[in-house]
Formats: C-alpha cells, structure tokens, sequence
C-alpha cells in the first residue's frame, strides 16, 4: 500500500462529502410529530419526518388540484365536460433510513440446564460468567463452556493452578478469555483462563500488602481488547485502608496504577467501558463521582446528576448502573432512578419509568446483548424473588423466577445476546426470550 | 426564503457554525445516509429548545448527545459510490477501508473520522465529545492502531 491510512481516511471522506447535501434551515423547519428526548439512550424511529412531508406535500396537491378544478368551472351554463378534471397527484413518500424501535419487554422463559459437572469434581458449577459470546463455568480446575446454556462441554486446560489457590474474589470475561482474582492467603494472584486456547496463566500481583492477604478483596475488569484492571481494597475496612489497583495489556503482565490516578480509601469497583474501563464506589456511598478511563492509564473524573448505587456492569459498549436522584431513595418509587450509560464516561442517563407494583429496581444482575436483568429483592413474599428485564433500558417488565433460594451475591447471573443464566445453588437457569 | 425562527436569528447563526460539524460527526457514527437524518433531527430538537440551548456553554455538545441517543443501535454504513481508481492516483483508498472503519467502536470511528477525515483538532472534537483531549488522543491512537491491523498494514 503507498498512501498512509490518515490519507485515505481524508480521500474517502472527501467523496462522502461530496456525495452528502448539507442540510439547510428549511431541512429542520419540519414540525417534529413526536417529541424528540433529551439526551438518553433511546431509539426513537427517524421514520417520522418523512411521512410528514410526504403527507403533507400530498395534502398541497391534492388542494391545488381541487383550487384548479373549481376555477375551471363557468357559472352561467352547464357546463360541456370534454375532459376529465385533473386527478391529484399523489406523491409517495420518500424512503428515510429506518432504526430498530424500541423493544417491547416481554417475560424470559427459564428452563433449568440440568447441567453438573461430574461428580468426581463435586458436581455443583459454580463461578458463571459470560465473554458476550459463550458462557462459561468453573469449578475447581474445570472448566466448561456452552453456546446456548444448555450443551456444555468440558475443556481442557493446561497449567490451570490447583484448586486451593481458586477461591475467586471476582471475574470478568471478554474474547474467550476469563480473568479470575484470588487471594490465596499468602499473595493476591489473577488467573488467566485462555479457553481458546487452552492455557491458564497465573499472575501475582506486585505489591506488599501492609495487613493480611485473607483481608482483601478486589474487583476485575476485562474490556473489549483484553486489557484489565484490578481493584483492591481492605475488606475489614471497607476500603478505608489500602487500595492499590493494577492494570494489565494481557491479563497475565500487571503494572500498579500510579497513585493520583484513582482515589484513595475507597472500595472501588470496575467494568469494561468499550476499550477503557469505568469505576464507581462499591459500597454505595454517598457520592457522585465516577471515574473514567480510555485506556487503564490515565484516569479522569466525572460527576453524574445524581447518587450512583448499586452493581456495576459493562453492557456492549457502556457500562450500567443505578443512579439516585438527588431527592430520595430509589426503594420510594415515586422519585425517579436512573439508569447510567456511560459510554464515554460521561454519558447522561436513562430516566427508569416507575415499576407496576412499586417498589424500586434491583442491582443489575446481568447484562448482554439480550438486555439487563436485576433483581427485586422486595416483594409481597420474602421468599419469593422477582427479576426486572429490559431490552433497551427503556421498557422493563417484572417476573417471578420459578426458582428460590437464591442468594443473590453468589448467583453469578450472566448474559449472551440472547439469554441470560443464573446460578441458582448450583443448578444453572437458562432464560430466554419466547 | 428564510423559515421564521420567531424568538431571535441567533438560531440561524448557531445552525450556520455547526451543521457541518454535527453532520460530519453523526456521518461518522452512524453512516452517510443515517448521520444525515439524525443530524437534522437534532438540529430541529435544537430550534424547538433554543431558548433552554442557547444559554448552555456547549449547545453543539449537548445536540450531539441527543443525536447519539437517536442513532443509537444503528449499524453504520460509510459506503460511498465511487471510480474505481488506481493505487497511486490522487484520491486513492483502500477498498477494504470502508468495512475497517465500520468495524471499528462507534466513539473510535467518531474520533478517527473527525481527526483525518475531516481535519479536526483533537480539541475541536473534544469539546463536541465533552471528553478530554487525552481522552481523544487515546481514542485516536486505538482506532489507528486497530485499522492498521485490519488493513495488514506494516510501519
């Protein structure tokens, strides 16, 4: 190739703008027939203009043609028809591009995978998670992964650490690859699971912790190029004490993130964001503030309209989580939550609109190309648990899972484009939509 | 003629600073035909809040995010028609350009179309995306590296 990348770009899109009409006043002195949103994700159809003007210019014609007809009509005599009156043209509207409207929320059908590992490994999955592709589970060190929830194959990995040194802290997953934290009393290690290729890699992480190992805890999180980013903090202090974070290009190398880059003293938690990653406080403090970074280098602040609250989770190229208005708790569900999308760190947000039944939305439990599930964990019986699921953030609908006994910090929930699987006690449920 | 903007011309001013702007920024996100659209729908939730806009710091800012927020869940689409032309002629592209920069992240082709495409600083197109330069820079460097991936390019 001779001509630079950066010089093409410029020649491809000198033909676009020549291709493309730039658009005058009169192009947006339409009147809109439905109201346009403040800035939200939403995917209100463009079809609507269109139509106006196509229906509109009809309705003009089809007025200057009855105007022409009674002119032509002579008062005195009756009059000599020799040809018929004009018939209107009727001019069809123009194609205007079309976007997918928005998602109607409709119930997941759950179905239990009657999935166990043998009982020579203990049977039971335990850590699911899902690349965005494929689901995996891990217990011990077996591994298995399945397309659709149901079929599951075991696989076969080399130099996976031995079981004892798998008591994972937290997890995340993207491209095949799975990011496993573990504190195994001595050393805080990540685990790289390769499961395209089979290989897992195990890492320590380079610092000296100043109190005991067992006392940590952490959270990890793998974007869309695979790099990563590891949070720590003091378990016994909640975060008050220290809390180094790492960043890894491959998941297997760490570097400490410079002091000044994220605050001190606080239990963060973090997701892929796209190609960067974004944190929020694990802990639900009173704050907010929320940090953004393109690369895992170089950190920023942001501030949001509101109290950032609950889990935080990556959904295609943003991250989600609940927001509080700065007038109530979100459990009172006549003050209005908010969902955050973060797509650049700086995102507005997705005001929810109030749940039939009341009562406010759950942590975000999973989320895909399928959508976000969360769980309720209010209702009328306690011992009965509720899952809100939306497709587009927008539109949600409540459902009673035909499961119980779940223990909602340790269900693993995770979702595909197309379904979501939650750990329930160890039997996995598929749900899907009908 | 002029449509009557009612309130006061400085709509028509504000539409004359940044059409070009908004449009080539939605063309990069959401493809020639779509970013055109959504474009103009911006621009028309502009007029029917300038009152609310014009007293923002960065109104251009704010209209791009409601475009966003209309596009959004598009697939783009940046194929052009165009003469096949020879490698070494001025005005040459790589046909395998067009799907690179589609597969890139929406935020990644923004930025590299706003920078190369289109002659933009990084300011200019930080203070559209109300993001940090650094954070342009990093976006940058990302989509470039991933294109010339995608087109086997070896520096």
């Amino acid at each position: 190739m001779s001509t630079d990348i950066e010089v093409q770009i410029r020649n491809l899109f000198e033909v676009i703008q020549a291709e493309q009409e730039p658009l005058t006043l009169e192009d947006v002195n339409q009147p809109l027939a439905a109201v346009v949103h403040a800035p939200v994700r939403s995917t209100q159809p463009l079809v609507r203009r269109g139509w106006v003007v196509g229906f509109a210019a009809a309705a003009v014609v089809l007025l200057l043609g009855l105007f022409a007809f009674l002119l032509r009509q002579e008062p005195t005599e009756a009059p000599v028809v020799t040809q018929p009156p004009p018939v209107p043209t009727v001019i069809e509207p123009e194609p205007v591009p079309t976007t997918p409207e928005t998602e109607t929320a409709v119930e997941l059908v759950w179905a239990n995978s009657d999935f166990s590992f043998p009982e020579s490994v203990g049977g039971v999955p335990s850590t699911l998670v899902s690349d965005g592709d494929r689901f995996f589970t891990i217990i011990g060190v077996e591994v298995a992964s399945s397309a659709d929830g149901f079929v599951w194959e075991t696989l076969n990995i080399s130099n996976m650490p031995p079981a004892n040194r798998l008591d994972i802290a937290d997890f995340d997953s993207a491209a095949s690859k799975i990011l496993l934290l573990n504190m195994d009393g001595s050393q805080a290690r990540t685990v790289l699971i390769d499961a395209a290729a089979g290989e897992a890699y195990e890492s320590i992480l380079p610092f000296e912790p100043v109190g005991a190992v067992e006392d940590l805890r952490g959270f990890v999180a793998v974007n869309d190029e695979g790099e990563a980013v590891v949070l720590l903090y003091d378990l016994l202090e909640r975060g008050i004490g220290e809390t180094p974070a790492f960043y890894s290009a491959d998941g297997i190398n760490w570097t400490r993130i410079p002091e000044g880059q994220l605050p001190e003293g606080l239990a963060l938690q973090t997701a892929g964001l796209g190609d960067g990653f974004v944190v929020t406080d694990a802990f639900e403090q009173p704050s907010n503030t929320y940090w953004h970074s393109p690369d895992g280098h170089t950190w920023e602040t942001v501030q949001a309209d509101g109290t950032l609250s609950g889990s935080l989770v990556s959904w295609g190229d943003s991250a989600i989580s609940y927001v509080e208005s700065a007038f109530g708790p979100q459990a009172v569900s006549a003050n209005p939550t908010y969902l955050l999308t973060a797509e650049t760190g700086t995102e507005l947000v997705v005001d929810l609109p109030p749940l039939e039944g009341g009562g406010g939305y759950g942590p975000v439990i999973a989320s895909g190309g399928i959508g976000i599930a969360a769980f309720t964990p209010i209702g009328p019986d306690p011992e009965t648990w509720f899952v809100e699921y939306s497709p587009d953030g927008l539109n949600w609908v409540r459902q009673t899972l035909p499961f119980s006994d779940i223990n909602p910090f340790g269900a693993q929930p995770a979702a595909n484009e197309d379904r979501v699987l939650i750990n329930a006690n160890g039997e996995i449920w598929v749900g899907t939509r009908p | 003629m002029l449509p009557d903007f009612g309130k006061d011309d400085s709509f028509a001013e504000f539409f004359s600073e940044v059409e070009h702007k908004l449009r080539g920024a939605f063309t990069a996100a959401f493809g020639v035909d779509i970013g055109r659209e959504v474009c103009s729908e911006a621009l028309a939730y502009g007029w029917e809040h300038w009152d609310r806009l014009k007293g923002m710091e960065n109104p251009a800012g704010y209209l791009y995010r409601v475009g966003v927020g209309l596009g959004r869940k598009v697939k783009p689409s940046l194929r052009v028609v165009y003469e096949p032309m020879a490698v070494d002629s001025p005005g040459w592209f790589e046909p395998g350009l067009v799907s690179a920069l589609e597969s890139l992240s929406e935020k990644q082709r923004v930025v590299v179309s706003l920078v190369h495409g289109y002659g933009w600083s990084f300011g200019e197109v930080a203070e559209l995306l109300e993001v940090g330069k650094s954070t342009i820079q990093s976006y940058e460097q990302r989509a470039m590296k991933r294109l010339r991936r995608k087109l086997r390019v070896v520096q």
